[in-house]
C-alpha cells in the first residue's frame, strides 16, 4: 500500500512539474515578439472602459485595485486565484448582488440591448448628464476545497457620454454578460514547516457570451436615420483558461506568511472577433503578505499585470492593502485609474460591501470623476 | 414503580460506578484519552473563543460607528440601504462577539460539569468524556445524513424545474444550483464531519493500550453508558 501510495505521489508531482514547466514555456513562447500589436487606445469608444475589464466584479476586488494573484482569499471569502484553493476549508454557497454608480441607467442600457429604439429615447441621451455610468452584476459562487464555480447570469455595463456641445454627439457601450467558470487547485508539493513552504498548481476556466453595443451617434443622425440602425446590438461568445502556479510560505516572522503567485489569463478564443474585447493572452503575477497584528491581520497585496500589453509600467500595477480584523474588513487599492477605499462586513449569513472610487479616469481623458458601488451578499 | 425510579437514577450512576469498579487498576495507570482531550480542546478554543470575541466586538463597534455618519451623509439610495446593513451586522456583531466571550461552547461547558462535580475518578472522567464525544461524532454524522437528504432533494428539484422551464438565464442558474447541490450531497455522503474523525481517531489509540483495556474498551466505547445503565438496574433489581 505504501509503495501503491509512493507511487501516486509520483506520478502526481511528475504531473504537477509538467503542468508548471508547460507554464513557463508558454511564458516564454508569449515573448513581445509575438504580442506586437499595442495595447487598446485608452480613447474611450474606442475601447471599453477599463473598469469594465475586470473579469469578478465585487467590492472586495474593486476596493483592493483590482488585485487577485497575490491573496488567497478575497475579503468575501471567495478565492480569486484558483491555485490557493487548496488552502479552502469550508464550503459555501454565496448569491451576491453588486451595483455600481447608480439604477437609473439600467432601463437605458436594457433599452439599447433589447428594445426597438425610438426617437424620443435617443434624444433623451443628449439631455442627460455628461457621463452616465452604470456596472451591475448578479452572481453564485460556489467556493469549496481544491473547487470552486461560479456562474454569473446577468452582468451590466452600461456608460452614455455626451461629447461636442455645439453639435452634440452620444457615445454609449452597453453590455450585458453571462459567465461561467470553473476553477480546480491542488498542492502536488508538501508544504514544509521552514520558509521554503509549498507550491500549489491551479487552472481557472471560463465560458462566457455577451451582447452588446457601442458606437456613437449625433444629433442630426437620431432625425435624420432610423434609430435602430444607429447601434445595433452585437454577440460575442469564448472560453478562456488561467494557468497558474503559486508559491505559499509557511509562518515566517512573527506568524506571517508570504505569497508569490505566476499566472497565464486569455488562453482560448472568442468569436466573432472583436478588437473591443480582445482577449489577449498575457502573463500576470502577484505577491501578498498576511501580517498578524495584536488583533486582525494585515494582508498588503502587489499584482503585476498585462506584461506584455499594459500601457506603461505603472498600468501594469495594482497595489491592494486590507485589515481584517473580526466581521470587519476595510480596505484599500490604488491603480492606475483609480484610488478606491472601501470596506466588507458581515456575519452569519449576510455580508454587505461598500467601495469609494476616487479620482477614477476611464472616459475620454476626461477629467477624474468620484464613483460609489455596494455589494450585497448571502452565503450558505 | 419506586424501584424503577431508584433504577432509573442509579442509570447514570452505573454508567460511571460499574465500568470503575470494573477495572482494577490503579488510578494512576488508568488512560486519559478522551479526558486529555477534552482538556486540551478546551485550553485552546477558549483562548481561541475570547480572542475572536473580542475582534468581533472592536470590529462590529467599528462597523457601526462608521456606518451612523455613513448613512446620513450619503445620499446613493443603495448606499443608505447597505450603511443600514452595517448599522444592524454592528449591533449583531457586539452582541455575537460578547457571545463569544461570556457563554462558553458545549466542550467548554462539559468540561467545567466534570471539573466542578466531587467524587469522580479518573476513569470516571474518561467514561463520560467518551461519552460525550461519541454523542457529539453520532449528533454530527445525523445532521451529515440529514444534509445528504435535504441537498439531494433540492439538486433534484433544481434539476426538475431547470428541464420544464423556458427562460435560458434562470434555467442556467436552477443546472448551476443542481450542479452544486449534487456536490454537496456527494461531498456529505462520502466526507466524515470532523467530530466523526476526531472521535474515530482517538477511538484507533486505543488499540495500543493493554489486554484489558482493549476488551473493557470493546465493551464500553460504543455502548458504554448502556451497559453501565443496564449493570445499575440489574444490580439494584
Amino acid at each position: 500500500m505504501k509503495n501503491a501510495a509512493t507511487i501516486a505521489e509520483r506520478s502526481i508531482t511528475k504531473i504537477g512539474r509538467a503542468y508548471a514547466a508547460w507554464i513557463v514555456a508558454t511564458a516564454v513562447f508569449l515573448s513581445p515578439d509575438q504580442l506586437a500589436h499595442s495595447a487598446p487606445s485608452e480613447s474611450a469608444f474606442t475601447a471599453v472602459p477599463s473598469r469594465f475589464q475586470t473579469e469578478t466584479l465585487t467590492v472586495g476586488s474593486r476596493g483592493l485595485g483590482e488585485i487577485c494573484l497575490g491573496r488567497n482569499f478575497m475579503p468575501d471569502g471567495t478565492v480569486c486565484n484558483p491555485a490557493f484553493l487548496g488552502e479552502q476549508t469550508e464550503n459555501t454557497l454565496m448569491g451576491r448582488g453588486f451595483l455600481g454608480n447608480g439604477y437609473t441607467a439600467i432601463v437605458s442600457a436594457h433599452h439599447f440591448l433589447f428594445k426597438t429604439l425610438s426617437r424620443d429615447f435617443l434624444e433623451s441621451l443628449f439631455k442627460n448628464q455628461q457621463v452616465t455610468s452604470l456596472e451591475a452584476n448578479t452572481g453564485l459562487v460556489f467556493t469549496g476545497r481544491y473547487l470552486s464555480a461560479s456562474f454569473s447570469p446577468y452582468r451590466l455595463q452600461y456608460v452614455s457620454e455626451v461629447h461636442n456641445p455645439n453639435f452634440p454627439v452620444v457615445a454609449v457601450h452597453a453590455a450585458l454578460e453571462r459567465q461561467l467558470e470553473i476553477s480546480g487547485g491542488f498542492a502536488p508539493w508538501d508544504a514544509r514547516k521552514d520558509w521554503r513552504g509549498g507550491v500549489s498548481l491551479g487552472l481557472k476556466s471560463r465560458v462566457f457570451y455577451r451582447q452588446y453595443v457601442h458606437g456613437s451617434f449625433s444629433l442630426a443622425q437620431v432625425l435624420i436615420d432610423d434609430p435602430n440602425s444607429l447601434l445595433p446590438p452585437q454577440q460575442q461568445r469564448g472560453f478562456s483558461f488561467n494557468p497558474g502556479v503559486a508559491w505559499n510560505s509557511r509562518d515566517l516572522v512573527r506568524r506571517a506568511k508570504f505569497r508569490a503567485s505566476l499566472g497565464l489569463k486569455n488562453l482560448g478564443a472568442s468569436w466573432p472577433a472583436n478588437d473591443l474585447y480582445p482577449e489577449n493572452p498575457d502573463i500576470e503575477s502577484g505577491v501578498g503578505a498576511e501580517i498578524p497584528l495584536s488583533y486582525g491581520t494585515l494582508i498588503p497585496t502587489l499584482d503585476f499585470v498585462d506584461w506584455f500589453r499594459g500601457d506603461t509600467l505603472l498600468a501594469r500595477g495594482r497595489l491592494g492593502l486590507s485589515y481584517r480584523i473580526g466581521m470587519l474588513e476595510p480596505m484599500i487599492g490604488v491603480n492606475a485609474r483609480a484610488l478606491t477605499l472601501g470596506a466588507q462586513f458581515g456575519i452569519s449569513l449576510v455580508q454587505g460591501g461598500i467601495v469609494y472610487e476616487m479620482f477614477r479616469q476611464d472616459f475620454s481623458g476626461r477629467s477624474a470623476d468620484n464613483r460609489i458601488a455596494t455589494e450585497l451578499s448571502i452565503r450558505i | 414503580m419506586k424501584n424503577f425510579g431508584t433504577a432509573l437514577i442509579l442509570i447514570g450512576l452505573g454508567a460511571i460506578g460499574l465500568d470503575a469498579r470494573a477495572d482494577t487498576r490503579p488510578e494512576s495507570t488508568v488512560p486519559q484519552k478522551y479526558s486529555d482531550l477534552l482538556e486540551q480542546r478546551v485550553q485552546s478554543s477558549s483562548a481561541g473563543a475570547n480572542f475572536a470575541g473580542w475582534a468581533t466586538i472592536i470590529s462590529g463597534g467599528a462597523t457601526l460607528a462608521a456606518s451612523i455618519p455613513g448613512y446620513y451623509l450619503s445620499e446613493d439610495l443603495f448606499a443608505q440601504l447597505i450603511y443600514t446593513l452595517g448599522q444592524n451586522v454592528g449591533v449583531a456583531a457586539v452582541a455575537y462577539g460578547t457571545y463569544q466571550v461570556m457563554i462558553p461552547g458545549e466542550e467548554a461547558r462539559f468540561a467545567k460539569i466534570l471539573s466542578g462535580t466531587p467524587g469522580l475518578t479518573n476513569q470516571n472522567r474518561e467514561d463520560l468524556a467518551r461519552g460525550f464525544y461519541r454523542e457529539t461524532a453520532a449528533r454530527a454524522r445525523n445532521l451529515r445524513w440529514i444534509r445528504v437528504i435535504s441537498h439531494g432533494l433540492s439538486a433534484s428539484l433544481n434539476f426538475m424545474n431547470a428541464a420544464t422551464t423556458g427562460h435560458t438565464e434562470l434555467r442556467l442558474t436552477l443546472l448551476f444550483l443542481g450542479s452544486i447541490n449534487t456536490l454537496a450531497t456527494l461531498g456529505f455522503g462520502f466526507k466524515e464531519s470532523e467530530e466523526e474523525k476526531l472521535y474515530e481517531s482517538v477511538r484507533g489509540t486505543q488499540a495500543l493500550l493493554g489486554p484489558q483495556s482493549q476488551r473493557r474498551a470493546g465493551n464500553t466505547l460504543d455502548w458504554g453508558f448502556l451497559v453501565g445503565a443496564v449493570n445499575g438496574v440489574q444490580i439494584r433489581f
